[in-house]
């Protein structure tokens, strides 16, 4: 009967199995210190926002513009070398002028295309602390006759407790939304500020009396939801 | 700055795994193969056939020639471009390639090869008399599909030690994902002196997804029942550009693979 290789030869295999790690530590790319760019005149740069919130545009560390919700923006570079662009989520405020929802910082990297193009959405392309995450807005229709008070991730890891009130009217929504991280058991939980009214509103990709995300027409990308009404 | 360091861990913790899989893969081969191995001698008779599904691990050299000209580049805050370089400057460099590979024969003569490997490409250009040589790594993982033909095939070494087939193979040879890139060049100041420097291309979108017409003649040699040697010379001819046209305008520039590779293998 044969024996395995690895059995009749263990030296071989002592011998080989560094041999293949050495190779490949050798065969390995170590990053350079600098950016290297093409000697290219970079044109120009288009941001697309998709979100419902504005974002701060960055350039090489310094703030560029505010792009609104739902807007595209053109900018010119008209110059040689790194170009470095990034962007930050603006939450709107609360009641009590707090910071509701998130204020994350994506970063886009070093512009190569001559005329370059970014898409803003709800998934965090680039890199920073939280890329690679989806972010939604909850759209509600609050019908019923209390303000109510919006948590999302209830319970969750990611709870974000807020005193930003869910309005009567969607347009302010639609403008400058809350944003919250989208995860699978994502949640709202809605708190009249007076009396014992609440409502919760769990993830349901099947049932748009749930939250679901809109992924149709023009909010697609923008994180957010299918309209939940509330009465 | 936003850029913060945690954010440098990660990407080097990524490009880590990206080298340190493929060498825990091949590890895990190699020692499930031996299990394998060891569990079927002890139930039943041991054999293999020209018909039998190789899997193995195969690595070696690669030597990297440039074709069309490398694009001006521009190192950090180089005052000015390193200006296009001629692919005639171009001089064989040296990388290598490490990986897995699957044979499934049709027949004892025909069968479909593939592979799945990390490549590292270094393209040289000599220097002249008014600029330094220039050299550029590319590390990538590599996929590949095509067809074997065996030219020789002696069934009686399947039973045993002993040349088992001769072949030839081709298919597309296809840049999966870039891993790391490295520039070594020249620094351009206000007064045209060039000094030496190094860089990378901060992320992948400069880089098109290279494929390559890749042509391999190789044999297998029996070094047991199951275990076999396997050494390969391959050429891989690239069919587009490296550079995309959006990021450069004369984006011509490509590179070709010699490979010599040895491989050991396990027919089930």
């Amino acid at each position: 009967m044969t024996r395995p290789l690895a059995m009749r030869y263990p030296r071989l295999f002592l011998l080989l199995a560094p041999l293949a790690v050495a190779a490949a530590i050798a065969g390995c790319v170590e990053k350079g210190s600098s950016i290297v760019t093409f000697d290219e005149v970079l044109q120009n740069v288009t941001f697309r926002n998709k979100l419902l919130a504005p974002v701060v545009l960055y350039r090489d560390g310094q703030v560029l513009d505010t792009l609104p919700a739902q807007s595209v923006r053109i900018y010119d570079i008209g110059h040689r070398g790194p170009v470095h662009h990034a962007w930050r989520l603006i939450a709107p405020l609360d009641r009590y002028g707090h910071k509701a929802g998130l204020e994350t910082t994506i970063d886009v990297g070093v512009q190569y295309a001559i005329n370059g193009e970014y898409v803003i959405d709800n998934n965090l392309h680039g890199s920073g602390p939280d890329a690679g995450r989806t972010i939604f807005t909850p759209l509600v229709a609050n019908f019923s006759p209390y303000a109510l008070r919006l948590t999302a991730n209830y319970e969750e890891d990611d709870q974000v407790v807020t005193d930003y009130l869910i309005p009567h009217s969607l347009d302010s929504t639609l403008s400058h939304a809350p944003y919250f991280f989208w995860n699978t058991h994502s949640n709202i939980r809605l708190d009249a500020i007076t009396g014992s009214y609440w409502r919760f509103y769990t993830r349901d990709d099947t049932t748009s009396s749930q939250l679901r995300m809109d992924d149709t027409g023009n909010y697609d990308g923008s994180g957010r939801t299918v309209p939940i009404s509330v009465y | 700055m936003y850029i913060n360091q945690e954010v440098t861990m990660k990407r080097r913790n990524v490009r880590s795994l990206y080298t340190a899989l493929p060498i825990a893969a091949l590890i895990a081969v190699v020692s499930a193969l031996s299990v394998h191995a060891q569990e079927r001698h002890s139930t039943y008779y041991d054999s293999s056939t020209p018909l039998s599904v190789v899997i193995g691990v195969k690595g070696g050299v690669v030597l990297t020639s440039a074709r069309q000209q490398f694009p001006s580049v521009r190192i950090g805050d180089s005052y000015a471009g390193s200006g296009t370089i001629s692919s005639s400057f171009g001089r064989t460099g040296l990388g290598s390639r490490y990986g897995l590979d699957i044979l499934i024969p049709f027949t004892s003569r025909l069968g479909i090869v593939g592979d799945l490997a990390v490549q590292t490409s270094d393209v040289r250009l000599a220097a002249d008399g008014s600029r330094p040589a220039v050299r550029f790594d590319l590390q990538a993982v590599q996929g590949g599909i095509g067809l074997q033909g065996n030219l020789y095939v002696d069934t009686s070494a399947f039973a045993g030690p002993g040349l088992r087939t001769v072949y030839l193979s081709g298919g597309p040879d296809i840049a999966l994902g870039i891993i790391e890139n490295r520039l070594e060049g020249y620094r351009v100041d206000s007064n045209n002196v060039m000094t030496p420097a190094t860089g990378s291309f901060d992320n992948n979108d400069p880089f098109r997804t290279l494929v390559a017409l890749r042509f391999a003649g190789g044999v297998r040699y029996g070094i047991g029942v199951h275990w076999e040697l396997q050494g390969e010379a391959s050429y891989a001819f690239a069919l587009n550009s490296l550079f995309s046209s959006t990021v450069v305008r004369d984006n011509s520039f490509t590179f070709d693979n010699l490979g010599v590779m040895l491989g050991l293998g396990y027919r089930f």
